[in-house]
């Protein structure tokens, strides 16, 4: 098939089939049932098909930003810990020279030297807007992924009105998918997917109060 | 550098906090912010700067635009122009000398880059 026309030398091979079959007036409707099944199916798989060739070659962009945040974030915290540890070093050091009274040049040198060290962990956050803009572009690949699937359901969906074997593919589709929502597949997905990073504002004081409550109903209980 | 008006437009707060306070540290007071395109285009308007910062990926005008805008105010035709940001591609740096800036810093930077950057600027 060149390139293109794929799609219109199939309709007219079909054509040509309905033209050249001869066939009674019972089978001939059916025959055309088919023909508008497929003349309607033909471009969502076309339109599947490219979507997905299309966003497996973004998804690895995206598994690869998301490391990156990971790595960025790792970098910056190394950098600041060890700021934070010359610091410390350098403010012993100046507490030794204050406390025998001595060198008074050193003391502002390492004051300075304390001073700078603070200036280089403040540029280690860099990574706090670095990582967003990597973040940013994950979720842009995702939104893009999810709208498309949306439309290729809705297409799908529309499919049922335009020919009676289109609606009963569609419905037979639809049962089989809500036998699949009750497999163990489906549920195992749904465990492998769980969110379970803290999003609540829960306080630490509140999880105390809680505990405590807890804890004296059980005694409470006990007695 | 010192007696400079400086505008540094980035959407990011915790980066204008560090360009700010990098800033400070080199001796620069006087300086002011805008946390996209359109913000800073309404401050160049109003007020007089003498050196313009500013990021690349921002919300409502990215830097490219700005600094064409910028680039087509008479008063700021010749504006010094510094731009900060995550694109280090080497279409982009082409790009940024097409449209005006005069010097392109990726991110992260240190201190002394930014501190070398802006004194190359200044000349």
């Amino acid at each position: 098939m060149s390139d293109g026309n794929g799609f219109d030398e199939v309709l007219k091979k079909i054509e040509k089939l309905q033209e050249s079959v001869r066939i009674s007036e019972e089978v001939l409707p059916i025959v055309n049932e088919l023909f508008y099944f497929v003349r309607d199916i033909i471009p969502i798989m076309v339109q599947v098909n490219a979507f997905m060739k299309l966003s497996t070659g973004k998804l690895p962009t995206a598994k690869e930003n998301i490391a990156n945040v990971t790595k960025t974030t790792e970098n910056a915290t190394a950098q600041v810990l060890d700021s934070l540890d010359m610091l410390s070093e350098k403010l012993f050091e100046l507490r030794q020279l204050i406390e025998n009274d001595t060198n008074k040049e050193k003391q502002l040198q390492l004051v300075d030297e304390l001073s700078n060290s603070i200036a280089d962990m403040t540029f280690a956050f860099q990574f706090q807007d670095i990582t967003s803009q990597q973040l940013s572009h994950v979720n842009q690949i995702l939104e893009a992924i999810y709208d498309r699937f949306l439309s290729f359901f809705q297409s799908s969906l529309s499919l049922k009105d335009h020919s009676s074997l289109g609606g009963s593919v569609i419905e037979a589709i639809e049962y089989e998918i809500r036998k699949q929502m009750k497999s163990d597949q489906v549920e195992h997905f749904e465990k492998e997917t769980e969110d379970k990073i803290r999003k609540t504002d829960i306080t630490q004081e509140q999880i105390d109060n809680f505990f405590d409550h807890l804890k004296k109903k059980n005694v409470a209980d006990t007695e | 550098m010192v007696n400079k008006k400086f505008l540094i437009v980035e959407d990011s707060p915790t980066m204008r906090r560090i360009i700010v306070n990098s800033l400070k540290r080199f001796g620069v007071n006087n300086v002011a912010e805008a946390g996209n395109g359109v913000e800073a285009l309404k401050k160049l308007e109003t007020d007089r700067f003498d050196v313009l910062i500013t990021d690349w990926n921002m919300p409502e005008m990215d830097g490219k635009d700005l600094v064409t805008h910028v680039r087509q105010m008479p008063q700021y035709k010749s504006i010094p122009i510094l731009m900060i940001t995550t694109r280090g591609m080497e279409e982009d740096v082409i790009t940024a000398i097409k449209i005006g800036v005069n010097g392109y810093v990726v991110k992260p930077f240190t201190p002394d880059i930014l501190r070398k950057k802006i004194q190359d600027l200044l000349g």
